[in-house]
């Protein structure tokens, strides 16, 4: 029987072997390439990675993270999005929107995706080592993260308004942390404020060229003077609060001031054949520019190109301004074509106006890639998939780009500051805080001067003036993601978006004609987004905004 | 025939080739069993023997003074049978006293030459006489039958039918004879006189002593079983003519639920069991192949006369043993394996096929295209003088018509697919070798154009080798080694990239080619710059190769440990898979052009479209490895009516997939069985094990079940001639673990990690200078498997004469923590990766059953069944917020249900816009808009006012009708199988780009000739109004299909047996043969119609040749 005890022990030692001696170990395979926050704050290189991608949520002329293939200008009086598919700007147009599901929904979370990487980056701060080779790195990147955090937060304030205040990393598992409400908006603004502060006393006022893009100084400022300024419009201010707008006055000349003693110029003659006024939008960094959304890639840019260029120059035709942005270019004696005297004819709309409208709308008969742009019937630019509005842009297009064989692509920065708005938001401020004066007239004239338009004239009564002063930024800053958001500021929006608008119709003799295409409509309840309704499921202590 | 018998041999105990090659196999094999050889200990003494052994066997005996004396022993076969042990005390004795003292009393004799010893008869003693037995053997239908296997039990004798059925062979009174045929029962007669007749039967597998497989390679005879396991064979398997396996099982297997939604050559089914019960997770069954998981690709690719069983564990007593895995059912596939003792038999089956799609999209003529233009852009885009050129299509280059499914597609494509397999075995040895080849050719026209002379198919080869080697009475091994070699050949954007263009480009977009025999790119409107034209797509756009090959090998070792206790062994399991595969996509660009009309000088203008590029090769390759082990012990044992078993196994599996890290698992599985007198049954299965993927200390889990049988007709009290003569009730209860979850599936994310990625370019440049790191997951340190508690009811019985079997089981599964992304968590707290959690909870219930029948009338036989099977599941918990309007939940409802509008019509005039809630959608509302309930009532219908409904393309109810009858040598059968319950849903995506200009569209609503409510469609005009997720484009897939039908006639074997042929059949059979079902576009298979896009269903009749020498 020896032999069978042998069998026993040998089939009981393995049994022991395989499933005591070996289990310990056999399903501990924690991967080691998982990487903790210590190793990615450990390291400055690191760390800087992870502070970049807090710049991926700056706006472009599409905006990312939202639909890629339509601008905002379409979701008010400046253009209109051909294609019409849910979610994209004809939703505005048509006041089809709700708290469930508008355009532009997305940001919400990705601004405050944005704020959790700031805060995080600041809570690890400590731990982040010196750069020896570069001693100023480390505190810079902390400016950086300040002067973005109060882009974010601005961003937020002029959608919703009053939002809570995230100064902190949250952890998600905590039930009782993360429910919030909303801070007010002069929470918001003194945030906002003291994060403006620390970034203008860290950072430079601007970077060597290879670093164009990352914030400074004088972004925070030119940032503050936008914020100050939507502090004091109608909206936020319905009390009309005075000592605002002189703040917003205040901010807009220090960062004026500032610009001036940091070579920051308006862009004067043309250069390689651009306009002094076009080459802004082309140049890698312009002398009069303050702050860009740089950071995306060739392609991205070539698909500016390809989706608002017309189908004969290989584009998808999605985006046309419309006749009555067309309309608001004065005439280039400086009047408005519905000013007696003005010279405008109808049936030759296109000839002697303001300078700005020849570098940002293409037109029948303008020249394009080497042809005029044809509408007429049959014409190659006519647009026969959709209902066609007539107009193309050009402002931020680049000619010499071929779409067919994707040649002469161009990299361009999307420009989120200029020294225009600057002076535009001081004319602004001055004149609803104290009236006319020179001043405010000097820093309108500056714009119209590099343009050759003739200067404002003088004596006009503070709303006469403030007329001019929201019409020239309408001309100044058309598509740059401005007039969405002014015409909600000065509450607006149900006067000039809440009517039909009009499209030019080239009959095959050459005549025009300007049918309506559409009504638009702009409710109260428009002036502010709503905050989403899936937030207020999960969390019902926020309040949503009045009307949604 | 003298060919194949096999002469008597004999059976040495002796240096034989054979016997070394299997201890060479041996000593390579587990080290266990290494080590079981070096405890055999023998001191040698040359012709000395010394042995102190009480009641040794002669045969025990021989061996012992083999290795004592290393003297072989050659004797007749059987000559040992009827002796008597004998107890001997030998000290030193010579060889010839030992032998002398062992046959005292036995009828034997011996004789020592040259190192041998020569055992025989002795002389005078009383042996039984051999004799000529004769006889004739009868089929099912009483005629002769051919090529029947004849052989004497325990002896070498063989021999076999001639054409007319009779045979004779050499057999003693009192010998058994075996009569074999394969698939016929195998019969066994004592020999009493010298003549036999013998009626052969069909072998229909209804057996209870037959035995079923079971969760990890374990057999269970049918009677026992108390677990919901369903079962088809090869013969099923074999009758659909299809290159996928998973496609062979629609409507056979009760409790499995297929869809087939690509069709691609090559490609196969979804298959669920019992539906599903996770919104999330992993909702497909474990795949085991003999022993090891696999993925489901590796169970459709394997041929199915490789097969020898499918078999689907549908409850937890069948599933608990996978434990962790078990959740969603087991899939366990048996290869074919040899037969001991019979002679070689060559199984050679030839299939040639043609292919057909069920469904083409059907295309409006060109000039209603025009007019739907017009109506669809609101512009006019094609006026009177273009519909009049269109009418008169006296210009086909500007005027292009082409029916791109016409065009580019063939009538039908070939597939074509051979097995030869061979199968035998002697006592010590069986096998089971098979080779395999199939060409599934696709149904392209114009591929000759295709300037790398690439033609679609899709082949395949598989080989297997399955032995078995019963080394020594107590060592039993197992050697199966398998592989196939996978290849597939297409156009540069791949097929369904090519249905896709198909689908999207209308017959009147561009042409083929322009007028000079260039590419066209656009007709009279230029066609946008990324689309194609799909014949360049197929001839000019490059190809793709992609080619994989998978090996596989199994080690199997079984030892009885009877001196232990009876009934108790041991058994090692290891077996591999390798799977290597290198995809290679040779693409490239082409120059095709607008072609304009002609300029004044009347030369055309061509306006170049797409610029023909170099071809540039891409790809990937990689591999998966798959690892498992298992070690178990086995008790079975039978105590007068008590049987009792048992079984304690420790297993592993290691899955490597690229270059991830290796998957994991470890665990031990028990089970315990109990049965009295076959009427009461007991059972105990419980899996404990764990992965990899969870965090340290929550790795593990105990699952447990626990089932019941009773077998009321053995009862004593019960009647004997009562209607039932067979019925068992049993129930099964037990917990099941399934550890595929998240989606997509994620793993260890009990870890808080970062990673990199994204990035920002600073500077003048887009050089992306400045790098990216994100915040990867915030983790769950809580994170664990999906459980799944699983309730069986089911009974057996047989009724009628045993004419009907009728089987239905009852279930009710309850899965909880199903890993959900959390829904509750506010926007503001910024995370992006946020890690999911257990929250979700589903119920799923439903019930399958047979109902069968198999009858014969006189020449005639007749067998058929009816199978249903019922799933539906509910939603209890889903991780997300009470809805601002309650009725958006979706808690209640079935997985699939997704929040749309509910669609009253279409509108049809401007005055019942006026009175209606507004729709805000589009710009403008007109009739013939779709019109949506305002569900709210606030006047306003917006996305407040959805709710949910039904998206969910995995039927409810699944059935399955078969029918087969044999008569003399023609047999045929038919399977229908039909689903309901599903739903496909026409996304607005597919309304724009694919649905477009199909014929369906001339039943749109019109103001003057259809201004109906109810009208069919929409009006045409291109408005987001009309593109919103609705009721309006949720299309009900509820189906019927002729899945299958085959007729086949065997040659009667007298006419095959003079060319040495057991068996020649010869059959046509089909697959998707008709269709019938409700969906209101019929241009899409019910199945795939949610892929609009995809390669067609196909129909395929095959003629096949089936040959056994």
């Amino acid at each position: 029987m020896r032999r069978y005890n042998l069998y026993k022990c040998i089939a009981l030692t393995l049994f022991t072997i395989l499933f005591n001696a070996c289990s310990k170990d056999y399903l501990e395979r924690a991967p080691s390439d998982f990487i903790p926050a210590e190793e990615v704050f450990s390291n400055i290189e690191s760390a800087e990675d992870f502070l970049n991608n807090a710049y991926n949520n700056l706006p472009s002329l599409f905006k990312p993270g939202g639909d890629q293939n339509w601008v905002l200008s379409s979701g008010t009086d400046e253009a209109e999005q051909i294609w019409d598919i849910a979610g994209d700007a004809n939703d505005f147009n048509t006041g089809n929107w709700n708290s469930t599901s508008f355009p532009l929904q997305s940001f919400w979370f990705n601004y405050y995706n944005s704020i959790r990487r700031v805060n995080n980056f600041i809570e690890h701060y400590d731990m982040i080592p010196v750069d020896n080779i570069n001693p100023g790195r480390k505190e810079r990147m902390l400016g950086e993260a300040y002067g973005l955090r109060a882009y974010y937060y601005f961003e937020l304030m002029k959608m919703w308004g009053a939002v809570p205040i995230v100064d902190h990393v949250l952890e998600p598992s905590d039930p009782e942390g993360t429910i919030l409400t909303r801070n007010s908006v002069d929470e918001v603004m003194a945030f906002i404020k003291g994060d403006v502060d620390r970034a203008v006393s860290i950072l430079p006022a601007r970077h060597v060229q290879s670093q164009f893009g990352r914030f400074t100084a004088m972004a925070a400022k030119a940032l503050w003077s936008r914020a100050t300024l939507y502090y004091a419009s109608p909206l936020l201010n319905p009390g009309n609060d005075q000592n605002r707008w002189q703040a917003a006055a205040d901010a807009a000349k220090d960062a004026i001031d500032f610009a001036a003693a940091n070579n920051y110029v308006l862009s004067t003659g043309s250069v390689d054949g651009f306009g002094a006024y076009e080459r802004i939008f082309l140049e890698q960094m312009n002398a009069e520019v303050l702050f860009t959304r740089t950071g995306m890639n060739g392609g991205e840019y070539a698909s500016w190109d390809m989706v608002l260029n017309s189908n004969a120059d290989g584009g998808w035709a999605g985006t046309s301004p419309i006749q009555e942005m067309v309309d608001s270019y004065e005439m280039s004696n400086g009047k408005m074509i519905n000013e007696s005297g003005s010279g405008y004819n109808p049936q030759n709309p296109y000839v002697d106006r303001d300078p700005r409208f020849y570098q940002t709308v293409l037109y029948q008969g303008a020249m394009w890639k080497g042809n005029p742009m044809d509408f007429r019937p049959g014409g190659a630019d006519l647009k026969t998939d959709h209902p066609p509005v007539n107009y193309f842009l050009r402002k931020f297009m680049y000619e010499p780009l071929n779409l067919y064989n994707a040649s002469n692509t161009l990299y361009r920065p999307w420009i989120l500051m200029r020294l225009s708005e600057l002076f535009l938001n001081y004319a602004e401020a001055l004149n609803e805080a104290s009236g006319p004066s020179d001043e405010a007239y000097e820093y309108i004239n500056r714009i119209r001067r590099r343009v050759d338009m003739p200067e404002l004239t003088a004596g006009l009564s503070q709303e006469q003036l403030r007329e001019k002063i929201r019409h020239e930024r309408r001309i100044e800053l058309a598509f740059e993601d401005h007039r969405f958001w002014d015409v909600r500021r000065w509450k607006i929006g149900t006067m000039v978006d809440n009517k039909p608008i009009h499209y030019v119709m080239v009959n095959s003799d050459g005549s025009y004609s300007y049918p309506e295409r559409e009504p638009r409509v702009f409710q109260e309840k428009h002036y502010l987004f709503p905050i989403p309704q899936s937030e207020i499921d999960k969390n019902p202590q926020l309040v949503q905004n009045p009307g949604w | 025939m003298d060919k194949f018998r096999i002469g008597q041999y004999r059976k040495w105990y002796g240096r034989g080739s054979t016997w070394k090659k299997l201890l060479l196999t041996m000593k390579l094999a587990l080290a266990f069993m290494i080590l079981f050889s070096l405890g055999v200990q023998a001191s040698v003494f040359a012709q000395k023997v010394t042995l102190s052994k009480k009641q040794i066997t002669l045969e025990q005996l021989f061996k012992e003074i083999r290795k004592q004396t290393n003297y072989r022993f050659i004797f007749e076969e059987g000559l040992l049978k009827g002796t008597t042990p004998v107890s001997l005390h030998l000290r030193e004795e010579p060889l010839e006293t030992a032998l002398q003292k062992a046959f005292q009393g036995q009828a034997l004799t011996f004789q020592v030459y040259d190192g041998t010893v020569i055992v025989k008869h002795k002389a005078g003693m009383v042996v039984p006489r051999q004799q000529t037995v004769k006889g004739v053997v009868t089929d099912e239908n009483g005629q002769p039958f051919a090529g029947v296997s004849i052989r004497v039990v325990g002896k070498n004798v063989t021999a076999g039918t001639n054409a007319e059925g009779t045979f004779e062979i050499q057999a003693a009174l009192g010998d058994s004879i075996r009569f074999s045929f394969i698939g016929y029962k195998t019969q066994t007669v004592a020999v009493q006189g010298s003549s036999l007749q013998i009626a052969m039967e069909l072998d229909a597998g209804q057996g209870l002593d037959e035995v079923v497989v079971i969760g990890l390679g374990n057999t269970q005879r049918k009677i026992s079983v108390v677990g919901a396991i369903s079962t088809i064979t090869t013969k099923e398997l074999t009758q659909s003519p299809v290159a996928n396996l998973s496609n062979a099982l629609a409507g056979r297997l009760p409790g499995l639920i297929t869809r087939q939604g690509n069709n691609a050559p090559g490609s196969g089914s979804d298959l669920y069991i019992r539906g599903i019960s996770s919104m999330t997770g992993n909702t497909a069954p474990l795949i085991v192949v003999d022993g090891l998981p696999r993925t489901s690709g590796d169970f459709s690719q394997l041929d199915p006369n490789e097969i020898e069983s499918v078999s689907i564990l549908k409850d937890a007593s069948s599933t608990s043993l996978y434990g962790i895995q078990g959740a969603n059912g087991v899939v366990v596939v048996t290869t074919k394996r040899g037969i001991a003792d019979q002679q070689p038999e060559i199984n050679f089956t030839g299939q040639y096929a043609l292919q057909q799609p069920t469904r083409l999209p059907k295309i409006m003529s060109a000039e209603d295209l025009a007019l739907y233009d017009n109506e669809t852009y609101e512009s006019t885009i094609w006026t009177e003088e273009d519909l009049e050129n269109i009418r008169s299509g006296s210009d086909p280059y500007t005027y292009p018509y082409v029916n791109w499914f016409d065009y580019l597609l063939k009538d039908q494509a070939p597939q074509q697919n051979y097995n030869i397999n061979f199968r035998g075995g002697s006592k010590f040895a069986k096998y089971f070798v098979s080779g395999s080849y199939l060409n599934q050719g696709a149904l392209f026209d114009h591929e000759q154009d295709n300037e790398y002379g690439i033609t679609s198919s899709f082949k395949r080869y598989n080989f297997r080798s399955n032995i078995d080697l019963q080394v020594t009475k107590r060592l039993f091994l197992q050697v199966d080694v398998a592989g196939r070699l996978e290849q597939q050949k297409g156009p540069g954007p791949g097929l369904d990239g090519l249905f896709a263009a198909m689908n999207r480009t209308n017959p009147n977009v561009t042409g083929v080619f322009n007028p000079d025999g260039s590419i066209a790119h656009g007709g009279k409107v230029f066609m946008a710059t990324d689309w194609h034209n799909p014949y360049a797509m197929l001839t000019r756009s490059g190809y793709y190769d992609n080619n994989s090959n998978t090996m596989n090998g199994t080690f199997l070792a079984k030892h009885q440990l009877d001196f232990i206790t009876e009934g108790l062994s041991v058994q090692g399991l290891i077996t591999f898979q390798n799977n290597n595969y290198r995809n290679t996509s040779r693409t490239q660009d082409y120059n095709s052009y607008w072609y304009r009309g002609l300029d004044s000088d009347g030369n055309p203008i061509y306006q170049q479209a797409r610029v023909e590029s170099n071809l540039s090769t891409s790809g990937d390759g990689g591999v998966e490895r798959r690892n498992y082990l298992d070690l178990r012990l086995n008790y079975d044992r039978q105590f007068g009516e008590h049987r009792v078993s048992g079984q304690v196994l420790g297993n592993r599996t290691l899955r490597v997939n690229q270059d991830e890290l290796p998957y994991a698992y470890q665990g031990i599985s028990s089970r315990f069985t109990y049965s009295f007198a076959d009427r009461y049954f007991g059972e105990f299965n419980l899996g404990y094990n764990g992965s990899e993927n969870f965090p340290p200390g929550k790795r593990y889990g105990v699952f447990p079940s626990f089932s019941a049988g009773w077998v009321l007709t053995n009862e004593s009290f019960y009647p004997k001639n009562g209607g039932l003569s067979y019925l068992k009730i049993r129930g099964s209860l037990g917990w099941v673990g399934n550890d595929q979850i998240g989606n997509p599936p994620a793993r260890w994310i009990y870890i808080s990690d970062y990673t990199s990625g994204g990035g920002y370019s600073f500077g003048p440049t887009a050089d992306g200078n400045g790098g990216g790191y994100n915040e990867n997951r915030v983790g769950n340190p809580n994170v664990t498997w999906e459980k799944s508690r699983k309730l069986n009811i089911g009974f057996d019985a047989t009724f009628a004469n045993n004419i009907f079997n009728l089987t239905f089981d009852y279930f009710r599964e309850n899965r909880t923590d199903i890993l959900l992304n959390p829904g509750t968590v506010p926007d503001y707290v910024g995370v992006s990766g946020l890690a999911a959690r257990n929250t979700g909870e589903v119920l799923n219930h439903g019930f399958d059953g047979t109902l069968s029948f198999n009858k014969a009338f006189g020449d005639f036989s007749l067998f058929g069944n009816i199978q249903a099977t019922y799933a539906r599941n509910e939603i209890r918990a889903n991780d997300q917020p009470l809805p601002a309007f309650p009725y958006q939940s979706l808690i209640g409802h079935e997985i699939g249900y997704s929040l749309g509008y509910q669609a009253l019509g279409v509108f049809t005039s401007l005055d019942e816009i006026a009175n209606s809630p507004v729709q805000s959608f589009a710009a403008t509302v007109l009739p013939g808009d779709i019109k949506y309930a305002d569900i709210n009532g606030d006047g306003v219908v917006n996305a407040s006012d959805r709710i949910p409904i039904q998206n969910q393309n995995i039927p409810r109810y699944v059935f399955g009708f078969s029918l087969g009858g044999s008569y003399k040598g023609f047999d045929f059968s038919v399977l229908l199988n039909g689903a309901t319950g599903s739903t496909t849903s026409l996304t607005p995506n597919n309304f724009d780009y694919f649905l477009r200009g199909r014929e369906i569209w001339t039943q749109r609503w019109n103001a003057e000739t259809n201004n109906k409510a109810d009208a069919l469609l929409p009006s045409a005009r291109r408005t987001s109004n009309n593109t919103q997720f609705s009721t309006f484009w949720i299309m009900k897939t509820d189906y019927l299909k002729l899945r299958n039908a085959e007729i086949g006639y065997k040659l009667p074997s007298r006419i095959l047996l003079p060319y040495g042929i057991k068996s020649l059949r010869v059959f046509v059979n089909g697959q998707n043969l008709a269709l019938w079902d409700n969906m209101w576009m019929k241009e899409q298979d019910p199945e795939s119609a949610q892929n609009v896009t995809y390669y067609p269903q196909q129909r395929v009749i095959n003629f096949g040749v089936s040959l056994i020498l």
